[in-house]
């Protein structure tokens, strides 16, 4: 054996990669040979400066720096799938339920364009009959005009069509003739619907509407609302215009808090209205009961028509009504014991605790999938994220939480049906209201 | 490193558990990329790129590779396309790798190179050189990961791997001496 074959020797030995044969040479040849001992004591030294080179850690997280780009990643995968979502329009959207579990990231594009892209002209259309119902508030109602102008609630209600005057006045000018026939409060809350059911169309049964009405919005969930709705808890999805939500989704939560308390009972649905493109979806069978009002649209035939003109109206408002009426899809839930908020918006899952008007976060942990609706424990402890598949089958995750955040998560799922148990803080408030809120109207309703 | 349980997880569409995962490779992704481009900055821009990538190709990832592997094929794939400066590499002449001269064996032999001087002379090594060394003593892989992680033969990745330590032995040898240094 030549010094050189023990130079290959040396280096694998320093890999452990001999065996005990091979290591044995190695030893002989070292003995004898002064240069090679030499030469073996470098290496060694030099593997050991190697092993101990510093284990740098990055100067900040990562992961964390990337969050933005990476929900613009998914926001671009789902424009992408928009075009193969809209062909399948006519679906049952219940079907096109978002599932962690089973969802593709072609199914994450789809529910993601609809905030894009669709939504911003949908938005545009409700803001139009926003203004619209503002100029038969102004003519018939005395309503105080404090309230923000963000919120959209529920246009149907009369208190909170006041609130939105001043937001619809902003977009609507435009649109408004588009709208026109929209000076029916039906028809005001049918194209609330519509834009609410367009963000939200393929992304599921959710339905959240603050107020009372579930049970239009989805199917699933006949009338399960109603006998909830006493319950503080409520569900739902929220969708805001872009402009009032960024950086704010606290406030939204905030706003939904609020709304609980059964302050003015005309205020409430302003309020709640964050969930702007409120619908009213008011089919008149569900709404029946608590609101209703005169204001309440009960015709879907109208939401037909309002969602073919929006579509026209899309192509024309483009870019830039997308940056003034993008909208936020959240989903929003109380505890029971009113302690703690959890709202969904954009990927996040996000806890805040009360503090008398405010709310403080106390954590926030990714969620990719839009959850169908959030419910509670009766004890406020533990809160649920459902989703229901295509395959009809309900997937609920678990979370304890508390003042220490999201912990223990665990799933079940089920087959059958999606039953929604939703309660509603706001239906409490909102039963005088006569307000009917729908923030999700399912295709098949939609459709009449 | 990673349990296959998230890994699977975040290919079935759980952003949650997909977030976790970056989190838990960061680390790695980012020593790779700093004793690959000897910069911080860059090596910051690198791991960025390649926790993206990750993230829009996780379901590109098959279970028959090791997931460590495959991450660091991502990293390093980054760094030589994009990131590693076109510095020329001091070509370090094979015939140089002389055994040592007799003068002053002793003192050279029991001395340790100083830490800096190594991280200089990892960065002048050829580029597949200097990636087997940082996947063998940073990622602590073996022959077969290595290989793994770099789509080369196994004996090709020994061959980098013994020649890599030679250089870097002469080279250490050579600032000691207040030679090439620099």
């Amino acid at each position: 054996m030549n010094c050189q074959e023990v130079v290959t020797l040396m280096q694998r030995e320093l890999d452990h990669d001999l065996d005990a044969p091979e290591q044995k040479l190695l030893a002989e040849h070292l003995n004898r040979c002064p240069a090679c001992s030499e030469m073996y004591e470098r290496l060694k030294l030099l593997n050991e400066d190697l092993e101990m080179l510093p284990k740098v850690m990055p100067p900040f997280s990562i992961v964390d720096s990337i969050l933005p780009k990476l929900d613009e990643i998914d926001r671009e995968q789902a424009a992408t799938a928009t075009s193969f979502a809209s062909d399948h329009k006519e679906q049952p959207r219940d079907q096109r339920t978002a599932d962690p579990l089973t969802k593709t990231s072609e199914g994450y594009g789809i529910e993601k364009s609809k905030k894009g892209f669709r939504f911003n002209w949908k938005a545009a259309g409700a803001v139009a009959a926003a203004a619209a119902v503002f100029g038969l508030i102004i003519v018939n109602s005395d309503l105080p005009r404090t309230q923000e102008a963000a919120d959209f609630s529920s246009l149907a209600n009369t208190a909170s069509e006041t609130a939105q005057n001043q937001s619809a006045e902003k977009a609507a000018s435009g649109s408004e003739e588009k709208m026109g026939a929209a000076a029916e409060d039906r028809s005001i809350a049918d194209s609330s619907n519509q834009e609410i059911e367009g963000d939200s169309a393929d992304k599921s049964t959710s339905t959240a509407d603050p107020k009372v009405d579930d049970s239009v919005a989805n199917p699933n969930q006949p009338s399960e609302r109603m006998k909830n709705a006493p319950g503080s808890v409520a569900e739902q999805e929220v969708k805001v215009p872009a402009k009032e939500d960024n950086g704010s989704s606290a406030d939204s939560s905030r706003v939904g808090s609020q709304s609980i308390a059964p302050v003015d009972p005309t205020i409430p649905p302003s309020r709640e209205g964050e969930p702007v493109p409120s619908k009213n979806t008011n089919t008149g069978s569900t709404d029946s009961g608590s609101q209703g009002g005169s204001t309440t649209p009960e015709d879907q035939p109208v939401v037909d028509e309002q969602e073919e003109q929006v579509t026209d109206t899309k192509d024309l408002q483009g870019e830039d009504t997308k940056s003034i009426f993008q909208m936020v899809d959240q989903v929003y839930s109380l505890s029971p014991d009113q302690a703690f908020e959890i709202i969904w918006v954009e990927g996040t899952l996000k806890l805040y605790q009360k503090e008398g008007e405010a709310s403080k976060e106390v954590a926030a942990i990714p969620w990719k999938s839009r959850p169908e609706h959030i419910s509670w424990s009766e004890d406020s402890k533990q809160v649920r994220l459902h989703f229901t598949a295509a395959d009809k089958k309900v997937t609920t995750w678990s979370y304890e939480v508390g003042q220490d955040g999201f912990k223990n998560r665990t799933s079940v799922t089920q087959e059958g049906e999606s039953v929604l148990h939703h309660t509603d803080p706001s239906a409490e408030a909102n039963k005088d209201a006569s307000v009917d809120q729908q923030n999700q109207l399912p295709t098949g309703q939609n459709n009449k | 490193m990673v349990e296959q349980e998230l890994i699977r997880a975040a290919q079935s569409g759980d952003r949650d558990a997909l977030i976790t995962l970056l989190r838990e490779i960061e680390p790695y992704v980012y020593r790779t990329a700093y004793y690959l481009v000897h910069n911080e900055q860059d090596a910051m821009d690198a791991s960025q790129e390649a926790l993206i990538r990750i993230y829009t190709k996780i379901n590109s990832y098959e279970e028959k590779a090791q997931f460590k592997t495959w991450v660091q094929r991502i990293v390093t794939n980054i760094v030589i396309d994009k990131f590693r400066r076109s510095k020329p590499t001091v070509s370090i002449d094979e015939h140089n790798l002389v055994f040592l001269g007799k003068e002053d064996v002793e003192k050279e032999v029991l001395s340790s190179y100083a830490a800096q001087d190594i991280r200089e002379a990892i960065d002048r090594l050829p580029e597949h050189h200097r990636t087997v060394v940082v996947l063998r003593y940073l990622q602590d892989f073996s022959y077969n990961e290595i290989a793994e992680s770099l789509n080369l033969p196994l004996n090709t990745v020994k061959s980098y791997l013994f020649r890599a330590r030679q250089q870097l032995q002469t080279m250490l040898q050579d600032y000691e001496k207040g030679g090439v240094r620099g």
